[in-house]
């Protein structure tokens, strides 16, 4: 049995992976499950936050789930554990992470509060040691559907080799507001992950590269991973419904890769 | 000596090319024919060389190569008349704007045994070549995809009239990155879907294009063409790949190496400047070598044919919104 957070507010838990969450989120009363103790300590009547970041990786975390207010997940642990034919559960959340990387969210503002979100070419690259990169097509497709209108001819080529867990996966994506684009998913060596973006429009170019930012390792191997902004994804959630559950259903199912179940 | 002569001042890389030939100590520009007299004079003027308006009259010059740097759509013409003139060419890309054209000009030039390079100076980029030899030596591993880009600025002109170029950005600019890309794989293009568009020029051309390719050995790629670049662009453009491979992924930008200058007495705040090696001598040089030892050329007309028919089926596929099959046996 879980209990309420201190204070009795509601309980909110956020699944991360690869240590990607802010930790030094100010203004977030918050409590990092990294650990099965601590995971248990939850369950044993533990003191505990109104925020739980819990490691997707722990055992039995799921049971969290029904006793949660809000649950928050990324798009490619929703992709993965949830059946795509079961009615979406109502506390649940979508992490669309490029609404939620500082970086990424500033870009897709601007481009939409100076209207160069039409008329051009839109790149995305992304990039990580793990095929579940792949995933995230789903949630970019949905994010960037909003900033630049309903996808069209959506044209994907995929390859991936078993062996060395390497592959790419491209989507050729015509968007209403008259912007074509390339979104592009690695899974490779690396221990950083990449996020790329750019957008082309008449006398403006716009650009983003996790490899160009405020804080750089100027020794190799270091592990990188894109932080998100919690704040962010508590303040602007995607809350799954019916309809948002069958539009991803169908996004899945124009992109082989994901609908076979590569990883 | 190889002695060249140059046609045509039409396309701006002519101005480099014959740059690169009074760099070369074995060569040297023996005439240059063009079409427009002001152009061709002042462009005579500017090699220190003699102008002919005559095509026959400069033909029957005695020279050992042509580098030819017309309008897209009189390439056909001036290649067949060279090549029957037994003068080696060094034919600007894209090598012609249909397939007919660019199978005659092969089967011209090997009838009147002669030379036909295309002209792709990509290709000596000290960073592609450096790619080149890494995935030779196995590096990366087998290579699953790539990912290219040439976007640059409006060239304007006859670049800009269909009947002249046979296409915009996409033509224009396609060709360069395809051949990189059927360099280092050795295969050919299987399908192309993509979609081309106008978004940054006024005149009614294409001026960008997004392909997406499989090549035959089950490699996939895409590229990313444009003259999305405008004038106070701090640079011209680039010319990227990014090979992705089980082992290893690797990035080159052919402009890569450069240097920023700011500064606060322009216009342009911000300028890279170019400090990677001069691709067009690479390319000059390499052809002057080919004549010399009258050898096969490095880039071949049919490479160039191959890389023009893939920009072709892109449009093709933008037409009719699907993928267009190429080298189906």
């Amino acid at each position: 049995m879980v209990d309420k957070p201190q204070g009795g507010v509601d309980l909110e838990v956020i699944i991360y992976h690869n240590d990607n969450l802010q930790i030094n989120c100010p203004n977030v009363e918050k409590s990092v499950i990294d650990s099965e103790e601590k995971l248990e300590s939850i369950f044993n009547g533990g003191n505990f936050n109104e925020v739980l970041y819990v490691n997707s990786r722990l055992k039995g975390h799921n049971a969290l789930f029904n006793r949660a207010d809000k649950v928050f997940l990324p798009i490619e642990y929703y992709l993965e554990h949830l059946s795509l034919t079961d009615t979406p559960e109502s506390n649940t959340f979508i992490i669309l992470d490029l609404k939620h990387i500082p970086s990424s969210a500033k870009l897709l503002e601007q481009l939409e509060k100076t209207g160069k979100n039409r008329n051009g070419v839109f790149r995305l690259r992304r990039g990580s040691n793990s095929p579940e990169i792949y995933k995230k097509s789903v949630g970019d497709i949905l994010v960037l559907s909003k900033l630049f209108g309903e996808p069209r001819n959506l044209f994907q080529k995929g390859v991936h080799d078993q062996a060395t867990d390497v592959g790419h996966l491209i989507i050729s994506v015509r968007f209403d507001n008259n912007v074509m684009a390339h979104l592009e998913y690695s899974a490779m060596n690396t221990e950083k992950e990449l996020l790329e973006m750019e957008m082309s429009v008449p006398d403006t170019i716009v650009e983003f590269s996790s490899d160009r930012k405020g804080l750089t390792y100027l020794t190799s191997r270091e592990k990188e991973s894109l932080l998100l902004d919690v704040q962010s994804m508590l303040r602007n959630p995607l809350k799954i419904n019916s309809k948002i559950h069958s539009r991803i259903s169908g996004i899945v199912n124009e992109i082989p890769l994901l609908a076979r179940g590569e990883k | 000596m190889v002695k060249v002569g140059i046609i045509s001042f039409a396309h701006m890389h002519a101005y480099s090319y014959a740059s690169c030939l009074q760099q070369l100590p074995q060569a040297e520009i023996t005439a240059i024919y063009d079409d427009s007299n002001e152009r061709g004079k002042s462009a005579a003027e500017q090699f220190g060389t003699i102008y002919y308006d005559n095509l026959e009259k400069f033909l029957n010059l005695e020279f050992d190569a042509v580098i030819i740097c017309s309008e897209n759509n009189r390439h056909k013409d001036l290649v067949v008349s060279a090549a029957k003139a037994g003068k080696h060419i060094l034919c600007e890309k894209p090598i012609a704007t249909n397939v007919k054209d660019a199978e005659d000009m092969i089967a011209v030039c090997e009838a009147n045994g002669v030379i036909l390079q295309t002209a792709f100076p990509v290709r000596f980029s000290s960073g592609i070549q450096n790619l080149k030899r890494m995935i030779e030596q196995g590096d990366l591993g087998k290579i699953l995809a790539m990912r290219t880009t040439n976007r640059g600025q409006n060239p304007g002109g006859w670049f800009v009239d269909r009947d002249q170029s046979g296409g915009g950005a996409v033509l224009d600019h396609t060709v360069h990155m395809i051949d990189i890309m059927r360099w280092y794989l050795g295969k050919e293009v299987r399908e192309v879907f993509a979609h081309t568009d106008r978004f940054f020029i006024k005149e009614d051309i294409d001026d960008a294009g997004l392909l997406t390719l499989e090549f035959e050995d089950g490699t996939i790629a895409t590229h990313d063409t444009s003259w999305s670049r405008f004038s106070n662009y701090p640079a011209w453009g680039d010319a990227t790949i990014e090979v992705i491979g089980t082992e290893k992924t690797v990035r080159v930008d052919a402009f890569g190496d450069l240097i920023r200058i700011f500064s606060n007495t322009s216009d342009q705040s911000l300028v890279y400047m170019n400090a990677g090696n001069d691709i067009d001598l690479g390319l000059v040089n390499d052809f002057v070598k080919t004549v010399m030892s009258e050898g096969n050329p490095s880039i071949t007309g049919y490479d160039g044919l191959k890389a023009m028919e893939v920009a072709l089926a892109a449009y093709e596929s933008s037409k009719t919104g699907k993928a267009v099959l190429l080298n189906q046996t």
